[in-house]
């Protein structure tokens, strides 16, 4: 995750859940105007299309997620794309 | 390479010499949601749980004994959090319960319960539970999952690192279980410097980096079994299908399975009514036991097969990790009426009975949605409807099978129209405000365990059977009084049948043959019949709730009601089916089964001008009224439960009695204009 434009309630909320900026996870299902699925280690997440349109993210540049975060970029991985290419908010 | 993840010891887990001076008596259990805390505490203590509530909250934790190695421990089963310091009711119930401010509920140590899978979000939440500055504990759970990813995680060397014990701990198959309790007698507040040294940035990152072994294995096969299954489930139009055919075989459980226990409940109850009218001399007492106690609790322990079926149904579901996908679907189209994809479950729940529909809510995280949907779930038709529709439609439509078709599904489509437009616009008016956008774990995919869904089960049922011999048996009674009370004396016509009933009976035994016998004890049956009708009708009229009806009937007269149709819609308001039963007593020939020859009876009743009672308008009147009104006691009062105070049963009420009168109203008018009045 790149930034945010959410509110302290809801970052505070996907902080807890382990979604902090600079974190590395996978697209597994884009959201296309509903909601999306993304995963952070083991843990997949759903996200409201409100919340999921506020978080900006940048591809990986690689597949390998902790290498980004230890290059220490802002990154995140689109493995996998079930409903098409990679996703970029 | 790290030892394995089983490998407890919890002796060697504990170095530090911070050990409190008793063992704890009572420990609070805290857990993000989804790590098997719930599990570990059902494993742990069984049916010896109840559900306890706290003045002021909408969550509720539950409290259990254990016993488990000669140890004897008091445990709190605390709602799954995130964090402890967020503005959520299930943190700040958490918070309350840590710095002891729940009454009866000051744990002496807390368990933090953390995902082997998630190891990071675990410590971040034993971070913010260590500066309560109670003892702890940390068990270790899903350690097979982790292990089939290929993570390896030493539990002893984790509680090294925190200062506290730590063990492995699996809530399903019960390793673990003893060294977790001896685990929890020994918990201790972590030293200051390991304190101190939590509150760095990287400290959660770098525990976690130390303490995980093996590859990270993101994109393993249980990902690629994950995808292909979310593929389908979380499909916009696949998975909608999906979640409809799953609540289609639910709600065929509930309607189908539930069948012969209900029928066990009120024959159970009439043997009980009987025996007691037996064994009793007839007079009040006799008749408060029987028709008011017996008969109320009855009526609503009826319901108790298909709360329990609901319950049991859906804790598999949400123990698969399917029903968090479901709620994922619905929520594309819940939210266009301001309510959340969890509400779907106990929307549709409440097509079997409101009851169950309302307290499965308490899957719905958020305060308002919740009360969003325990609102307008009544407003979805169940099944004691039923009996209602199939009595006004075959009166108004006694031959046309197709549009009495179309009008009992009509009546329906009409149920969830009314819930879905009433939720948006609570939501923007009485319930607005920022609701908790989605944001929902899903849960890895796994076999439901049968022991924890029966937990469950039970658990609910002895909350609703709380309330069923509490609130709803005083409102039975109550409704049983003013229906009863003050006595008729038997009208004439009821007396002169009764004395031509024995008359005709004294003659069966000096009648010249078999046949003339059983021809005159017919007679005297159905004399009796119709007496008991007549001082039935009588008794109704003069009855407070007869009172009721005559002065209330200027209220409906708009919507065509006499005064027979007024007290047989205000008795209605006990519960819905008891229209059937009270309209048969005053307009019919007496309480029948069958529903076709009871509305061809009571389709011929007429008004004192000699009008039909039941015009076409009147009927389609009645119709929607009993669509939309908010007739059922027992929902009331479980409204007034989940939600803590009677303010929202009565908005419940008087918004639900409103729409439909208004709609009622219109109704009659428009068929009227349409020249449908006869």
């Amino acid at each position: 995750m790149a930034t945010s434009d959410l509110s302290a309630e809801d970052l505070a909320v996907l902080g807890a859940m382990g979604l902090d900026a600079n974190t590395a996870f996978t697209v597994c299902r884009a959201g296309r105007g509903g909601p999306c699925i993304i995963q952070l280690d083991a843990t997949r997440l759903g996200l409201a299309p409100e919340i999921a349109a506020r978080i900006l993210t940048r591809p990986c540049s690689c597949a390998d997620t902790e290498h980004c975060a230890a290059e220490g970029e802002p990154a995140a991985s689109a493995r996998r794309e079930p409903d098409g290419g990679p996703t970029t908010r | 390479m790290p030892p394995s993840i089983d490998s407890n010891d919890a002796a060697r887990a504990h170095p530090e010499p911070q050990r409190p001076a008793a063992p704890p008596e009572r420990v609070a259990m805290v857990g993000n949601p989804n790590v098997g805390k719930t599990s570990l505490f059902n494993r742990l203590c069984g049916v010896r749980a109840k559900t306890a509530n706290f003045p002021g909250s909408t969550v509720e934790a539950r409290v259990g004994a254990c016993s488990i190695g000669g140890a004897e421990l008091e445990l709190v089963d605390l709602p799954g959090v995130y964090a402890v310091d967020l503005e959520l009711p299930e943190s700040k119930l958490c918070r309350d319960c840590l710095a002891g401010r729940l009454q009866g509920c000051m744990p002496d140590a807390i368990l933090v319960v953390i995902d082997a899978t998630n190891l990071a979000r675990g410590l971040r939440l034993f971070r913010s539970v260590a500066s309560a500055g109670r003892p702890l504990a940390v068990a270790l759970t899903m350690t097979d999952l982790a292990r089939t990813r290929g993570l390896s995680i030493d539990p002893v060397r984790l509680g090294e690192r925190l200062g506290v014990p730590c063990v492995a701990a699996n809530g399903r198959s019960g390793v673990g279980l003893p060294e977790l309790v001896a685990a929890m007698r020994a918990a201790r507040e972590p030293a200051p410097k390991i304190l101190a040294d939590a509150l760095r940035p990287n400290w959660v990152d770098e525990t976690a980096t130390a303490i995980v072994g093996g590859p990270n294995t993101v994109g393993s096969e249980t990902d690629r079994w994950t995808d292909r299954l979310d593929a389908a489930f979380t499909h916009p139009f696949l998975g909608s299908v999906v979640f409809l055919a799953a609540m289609a075989l639910v709600f065929f459980a509930i309607f189908r399975l539930a069948e012969w226990p209900m029928d066990l409940i009120e024959s159970t109850a009439g043997l009980v009514g009987g025996w007691i009218a037996a064994a009793m001399p007839e007079g009040a007492v006799s008749e408060l036991l029987v028709d008011g106690v017996v008969g109320g609790v009855a009526g609503t322990v009826v319901f108790l097969p298909q709360i329990c079926l609901l319950f049991f149904l859906l804790a598999l579901l949400e123990d698969t990790g399917y029903l968090a996908r479901a709620a994922f679907v619905m929520d594309r189209i819940m939210c266009r009426f301001g309510l959340p994809g969890q509400a779907f479950v106990p929307l549709l729940s409440s097509h079997a009975c409101a009851l169950p529909g309302i307290m499965s809510a308490r899957l719905i995280p958020d305060p308002k949605d919740r009360l969003a949907t325990i609102l307008v779930a009544p407003f979805v038709s169940c099944s004691a409807r039923v009996g209602v529709y199939v009595l006004l439609v075959s009166i108004l439509f006694p031959d046309s099978g197709l549009l009495a078709g179309l009008a009992f599904a009509g009546c329906y489509a009409l149920g969830a129209i009314a819930a879905l437009l009433t939720a948006l616009l609570f939501r923007r008016t009485i319930l607005k405000g920022k609701s908790r956008p989605m944001v929902l774990e899903l849960p890895p995919y796994r076999l439901p365990s049968l022991r924890s869904a029966f937990l469950t089960t039970y658990d609910r049922a002895l909350v609703f059977l709380k309330n069923a011999g509490s609130v709803i048996l005083a409102i039975c009674i109550v409704m049983w009084w003013i229906s009863a009370y003050p006595k008729a004396a038997a009208p004439e016509e009821a007396l002169a049948l009764e004395a031509r009933a024995q008359a005709v009976a004294a003659e069966v035994e000096s009648a010249p043959d078999a046949a003339s016998a059983e021809t005159l004890a017919a007679e005297a049956e159905s004399l009796t019949a119709e007496a008991e009708v007549l001082s039935a009708r009588a008794q109704q009229e003069f009855s407070y709730a007869g009172r009721l009806g005559d002065a209330f009937q200027p209220v409906f007269a708009p919507l065509g009601l006499d005064e027979r149709l007024t007290v047989a819609v205000l008795t209605s308001f006990l519960a819905r089916e008891v229209f059937r039963s009270t309209i048969t007593v005053l307009v019919g020939s007496g309480d029948s089964d069958d529903d076709l020859r009871v509305a061809e009876e009571i389709a011929q009743a007429k008004r004192a001008d000699g009008t039909p009672l039941f015009d076409m308008a009147t009927s389609a009147a009645l119709l929607v009224f009993f669509v939309l009104a908010m007739q059922c006691l027992p929902t009331l009062a479980v409204t007034r439960r989940e939600t803590g105070s009677w303010k929202w049963p009565a908005l419940q009420f008087v918004w639900m009695s409103a729409v439909a009168y208004l709609a009622a109203w219109v109704t009659r008018v428009a068929v009227i204009a349409l020249g449908g009045a006869a």
